[in-house]
């Protein structure tokens, strides 16, 4: 049982001087009311608290919001963390391994959704409509694809009913070799190579934050980031040097010595100490990052070239493309702990996300090494491939991509903790890598999904980027590089993660301004709840509306309609400033979408009275009718102005149920002796 | 399938496990003294390790005072990893951050996420300051939720002392260093049971031997200290004080832990040291079980639950009229439980319980309440000479009841059975029936290392146990804990020894083969012959709860 800070706080807080607590053996165990959702009657305006929290059968869900520059309040345009702490009620113990689904939406409506309308704003976020898509979907992920035109793609695999996936481009001064995502998501820094510069982009905006020019001919290439972002290190292939760039102001801070060759960058895990391998002088470099100097050079063979760090054993891995082995590197005293004998030279090493395994790569002989590093034993060698150039993961399987094959060999992590070997050749792209020679980068092209069980492939000489969904015999489907072809390609994870034990985190940066509804579900154990947040306009933004300066008073509220009826249904447009309706718009359009989009009917609203408008709908079937409205001369869009279902039910529907009469029963027929079988 | 002689001979063995290490009755005069710390000169970063972790080190008790009050509360209710974390890197918890806290965080400036308010370096001064009077280092007051901590001077100390090195590479637990890492195991090296001890050690040291020679895990050698120990609970946790206080072993193996043993699961608990493998049968599992026990094999209360799901599932045997026989003490009781409880969850009719204090059994008149209670199978649980003596008894009337067992309950006086009851004798078999292939390894060790394999049946879980501690050590990697292994150990699905069935562990589990196989008698070839796949238990919802015994009817 864990005493959590609230308790502490609370006990600060509330027990007054003097007062006693009973034994002082027992912790308490009461969990603190200070930060309990404040009970507000409905259509009250007070601010909601950064910090909410709801429980409900034996659940207890926190929602903290925490503006990252210290703010007490939120801010449209800043940075904001959002965290959910999901626990057990009585035992406060943290329920791990969830997957919330949550929207940050405006609230339109002068009140505060009940129950029943959270749940069917909850139920349209879930079915995708693109005219009512959340205003932030913490659920999200994005693709990323660098391409070889000079360009990064942006896809969105779960737009629905829309033409085209492509979300965003971004378009950089010249093709892409590499890639570095930060942690969060925020920024994405592309090595342009022929064009000596790293460009940088926001990927809250998908718009360019400028780049760092490095010199003409110095031939940039690979790239590693500092943790805690600031700091982005860039190999020189051509000079013999690796750079250090602040990341905020995009300067080059240092330049530091290294080997001549071409360069591959590995970092410990805390961020002390960097390993840059130049593969020509056969040199390893190790830079202490607190300092920015080298602290050791090694030499370890014929052409190091690949190099990892593994956050098991904690040490780095240096394979050697001109000769058989992969030598083990202390970082803090630089000396070499082990030396793996391989088979041949390796161009690439892996390791699986828990740094347990090292998967080696030889190109040219067409294997891959597996070896354990906790020993430093190979595990087994692997030969059904065909010139396999690098590994990537999800959380169950390796997936080594091949340039000469269209398949994609497959290998079971859980069974290699135990010894064994267990591969599948999973079929994807029609044809090998090896025939678009334009995709070649150091670049992953391979990545996986955020549920953890999933990956994305994408095909170069195809052009398609496929989605595999592990336990399927084949992709479940593929999306268009609208004619690129593809170089590498991440996601970009705008989902709630498991940050620590039952904390669910994401980070947003919220645009608009007003008072946002934040529905949240959790599948098992079942949980729904809709907490709110209140985001002050940006200090120095153009009167952009608050909230649309219309809202619409639905008439037809809770009227029966019957299955097979034409009904008219009336409706109020009130201007939100003054509460009262507005009369003689001409442009009242409502659009009415059965079931989750299987028919689209749109009107023109009628002005029967003064700022009450009617609009007449068939309901051909036993369904939910979504009702949608446009004011275009007032702004509001059907995006913006609030939503409202309608069921047609069926006759007998409201009606006492009745226990049906049993059947009479046919009379039992003779028993026949001679016959014999059975029925 | 034929089994091959070797495996034969393992299963035989494996089979009679009533074992040299059979249960005693305990006697506790002495509870163990107050803990006070390392004996000798205590390291001072080790003593505020403790300070940190568990709120108490040497010395007066620590204590804490919250802000804005003057309530004093135990420092062991409020560790400071609670809120800073395990290894000092802070934690976010409803609305409120307590912040990373190790020394590289403290030396530098800091602006709280917060409060927003900045903050200047930590000296060894300040630092001291916002641990007992709650202000940071320009003099500000922290947050309310930070208690300020009554300690000595020295205590104060030694817990900077512990942060100047938490979560860097000397932040170890004890028994480890970067070459080697120490193991305890304590057991009877003297007297009767001597020699199971004496294989045990045997078997332990070349596989650990083996393991050195080819580079160890993360590049550490894993090292076996033996402490004498005897058999009852007193001096079974004497030697686990010796071996974690003053040998200060990372964990336990193997060992000898009697199947009543309060006070040394006690102090196992308090001083949060795992232990692999215990080579006694284990008591019924706790709800919630204890922690840092981690049993292989299944006792007499699960396995007696297998008993009635085989009995439920086998053609042969009726579904109703089931009745207990079981002598009334701490073991044989442990499995009339299992047999109720799994009963009393999934059906099956019980139509007579019969208990019988120890050297008092009566067959005769068992007999007679038996068949009273129209019986159809007997569930036995007793002594060696009770069971032969009832199933002489029917044996003799002519009747042909089933007998269901555990096998470590008659053990090799099955083969003394009248052969009409032998052949309608269901014995459980709670561990492995390895293929060759499966034994290789042990096979392999025992040839390049010498090792003779007199007493499988301890040597054999033993070496298991060996196996899975080293398993967990390399999921967890070079940075070691007791709680990172325990951690990974949670996570261990179906790992194979060959030498136990395949183990699996988890949050609130820690039976790692739970189940049995089923075994006959063949009388002629003097053998055991298992004959069902493995049978895991269904898990009863309502533990405890009786079915009421149907009372006989009157003829």
């Amino acid at each position: 049982m864990i005493a959590t800070l609230g308790v502490l706080t609370l006990l600060a807080l509330w027990i007054p001087k003097g007062a006693k607590c009973g034994e002082p053996d027992s912790p308490p165990r009461a969990v603190a009311p200070a930060a309990v959702e404040p009970a507000l009657p409905r259509g009250q305006p007070s601010r909601p608290p950064l910090s909410q929290r709801f429980e409900k059968e034996g659940i207890e869900v926190t929602l903290t919001v925490r503006p990252l520059d210290g703010a007490d309040r939120l801010v449209a345009g800043a940075e904001v963390e959002i965290l959910y702490t999901v626990r057990e009620a009585t035992t406060g113990e943290p329920i791990t391994g969830l997957h919330p689904l949550s929207w940050i939406h405006r609230r339109l409506a002068p009140i505060r959704p009940s129950i029943e309308e959270l749940k069917e704003l909850i139920s349209t976020f879930l079915g995708g409509l693109l005219s009512v898509r959340a205003d932030i979907d913490l659920n999200r992920y994005y693709l990323l694809v660098l391409n070889d035109d000079s360009s990064v793609s942006v896809i969105d695999p779960q737009i629905e009913f829309s033409k085209t996936k492509l979300y965003q481009m971004m378009m950089l001064e010249g093709p892409g070799e590499a890639w570095c995502l930060d942690d969060h998501g925020e920024r994405l820094f592309v090595v342009v190579s022929g064009k000596a510069r790293i460009e940088c982009l926001d990927l809250t905006t998908f718009e360019s934050l400028g780049f760092v020019e490095v010199g003409e001919g110095n031939q940039p290439r690979d790239l590693i980031l500092e943790p805690d972002g600031d700091i982005l290190w860039v190999g020189l292939d051509s000079s013999n040097a690796v750079i250090a760039i602040d990341t905020r102001t995009r300067a080059v801070l240092e330049r530091i010595r290294v080997g001549v060759g071409l360069h591959r960058l590995a970092m410990t895990d805390d961020g002390k100490t960097l390993c840059v391998s130049s593969s020509r002088s056969g040199e390893v470099v190790l830079i202490d990052l607190a300092t920015r100097t080298v602290r050791a050079t090694l030499k370890t063979g014929d052409r190091p070239y690949p190099a990892r760090y593994s956050v098991a054993s904690r040490l780095f891995y240096v394979g050697h493309a001109g000769e058989p082995k992969i030598v083990a590197i202390e970082p803090e005293s630089g000396t070499v702990r082990a030396t793996i004998e391989t088979e041949g030279p390796l161009l690439a090493l892996d390791l699986d996300p828990a740094g347990r395994f090292l998967f080696g790569c030889d190109l040219e002989n067409s294997t891959v090494t597996i070896i354990d590093v906790a020993t430093h034993l190979p595990v087994g060698v692997i030969r059904g491939v065909k010139n396999p150039d690098h590994v990537a993961f999800s959380e169950n399987f390796a997936y080594i991509r091949s340039v000469g094959s269209p398949s994609v060999a497959m290998i079971d992590l859980s069974r290699l903790e135990r010894g064994e070997m267990v591969m599948t050749d999973l079929s994807v792209s029609r044809l090998p890598a090896k025939d678009a020679p334009s995709s070649s980068s150091i670049a992953s092209m391979i990545a996986p999904t955020p549920e953890g069980n999933a990956v994305m492939i994408a095909s170069p000489a195809d052009r398609l980027i496929y989605y595999y969904v592990e336990g399927m015999m084949a992709s479940m489907g593929n999306f268009q590089t609208y004619g690129r072809t593809p170089r590498g390609i991440e996601v970009l994870d705008r989902s709630l993660r498991e940050t620590a034990p039952g904390v669910y985190s994401t980070f947003i940066r919220p645009v608009l301004a007003g008072r946002f509804d934040v529905p949240i579900v959790i599948d098992q154990p079942r949980f729904i709840h809709g907490f709110e947040l209140e985001i002050d306009p940006a200090p120095d933004s153009v009167a952009t509306p608050v909230a649309a300066p219309i809202t619409i008073s639905p008439l037809f509220r809770g009227e029966k309609v019957l299955v097979g009826e034409t009904r008219k249904l009336r409706f109020q447009v009130i201007d939100t400033a003054t509460d009262a309706p507005v009369a003689a718009l001409d442009d009242v359009q409502v659009m009415v979408i059965r079931g989750q989009g299987i028919q689209q009917d749109r009107y023109r609203a009628v002005e029967i009275e003064p700022g009450t408008y009617e609009f007449e709908h068939h309901f051909p079937a036993r369904d939910r009718y979504q009702v949608l409205f446009q004011v275009p001369s007032r702004g509001g869009t059907f995006r913006d102005l609030p939503m409202f279902s309608v069921p047609a039910l069926s006759k007998t529907e409201g009606k006492p149920w009745e226990k049906p009469k049993p059947a009479p029963t046919p009379p039992k027929p003779a028993p026949d002796a001679g016959k014999g079988g059975r029925r | 399938m034929r089994i091959p002689l070797v495996v034969c001979g393992w299963a035989l063995a494996l089979a009679s496990l009533v074992c040299v290490f059979a249960p005693e009755s305990v006697d506790a005069d002495d509870p163990p003294g107050v803990h006070t710390g390392a004996v000798g000169l205590a390291n001072a970063a080790k003593r505020g390790r403790s300070i940190y972790h568990r709120g108490e080190g040497a010395g007066p008790p620590v204590r804490l005072v919250l802000s804005s009050s003057d309530l004093e509360l135990p420092a062991t209710s409020f560790p400071c990893s609670n809120c800073h974390g395990s290894n000092g890197e802070g934690t976010v918890e409803g609305g409120v951050a307590p912040p990373a806290i190790r020394w590289r965080d403290l030396l530098a400036p800091a602006r709280s996420p917060l409060t927003n308010r900045a903050r200047i370096a930590y000296d060894r001064t300040s630092l001291g300051r916002a641990i007992t009077d709650g202000v940071d280092p320009s003099g500000a007051p922290l947050h309310p939720g930070m208690p300020r901590y009554q300690l000595s001077n020295t205590q104060l100390d030694e817990l900077i002392a512990y942060l100047e090195v938490i979560d860097t590479e000397y932040d170890l637990d004890p028994g480890i260093t970067p070459d080697s890492i120490r193991l305890g195991c304590f057991l009877p090296f003297e007297g009767e049971r001597g020699s199971g001890g004496d294989a045990v050690r045997r078997a332990l040291d070349a596989f650990f031997l083996d393991l050195a020679e080819s580079g160890g895990v993360y590049g550490r050698r894993i090292e076996v200290v033996y402490a004498e120990s005897g058999t009852d609970d007193t001096s079974v946790t004497l030697a686990a004080r010796q071996l974690i206080e003053e040998e200060e072993v990372f964990a336990l193996i193997g060992s000898f832990v009697p199947m009543d043993a309060p006070l040394f699961l006690a102090y196992l608990e308090q001083a949060r040291v795992p232990l692999i493998g215990p080579l006694t049968i284990p008591p019924r599992p706790k709800l919630p079980p204890d922690r840092y026990v981690f049993h292989l094999l299944s006792g007499h209360y699960d396995q007696a639950r297998v008993l009635v799901e085989f009995a439920a599932t086998s053609p042969e045997l009726p579904k109703t009229g089931y009745s207990i026989v079981w002598l009334d003490d701490g073991v044989h009781r442990e499995a009339r439980d299992g047999v109720l409880d799994q009963i009393t969850a999934f059906g099956g009719a019980l139509v007579a319980e019969i208990s019988y204090p120890g050297g008092s059994f009566d067959p005769e008149s068992t007999l007679a309440t038996l068949l009273a209670a129209k019986t159809e199978a007997v569930f036995m649980f007793g002594a060696q000479p009770d069971l032969i003596a009832l199933a002489e008894a029917w044996s003799v009337a002519g009747i042909d009841w089933p007998l269901l067992t555990n096998g470590s309950t008659i053990g090799r006086a099955a083969f003394e059975l009248p052969d009409a009851v032998a052949a309608r004798t269901f014995l459980t078999y709670p561990s492995a029936q390895p293929t060759r292939k499966q034994l290789d390894w042990v096979l392999t060790l025992a040839r390049d290392r010498e090792l003779r394999v007199d007493h499988p049946t301890q040597q054999g879980p033993a070496l298991a146990a060996a196996k899975i501690f080293v398993e967990g050590v390399k999921r967890t990697g070079l940075r070691l804990s007791r709680e990172a292994w325990i951690d990974a150990m949670e996570r261990l699905q179906f790992f194979e020894t060959g030498l136990v069935p395949p183990v699996s562990f988890g949050l609130n589990q820690r039976t790692g083969a739970l189940g049995a196989f089923m075994m006959r008698i063949d009388p002629a070839a003097n053998s055991f012959v298992p004959f069902t796949p493995w049978i895991t238990p269904r898990d009863p919802k309502q533990v405890g709860v009786r079915v009421p015994v149907q009372t006989p009817e009157k003829p």
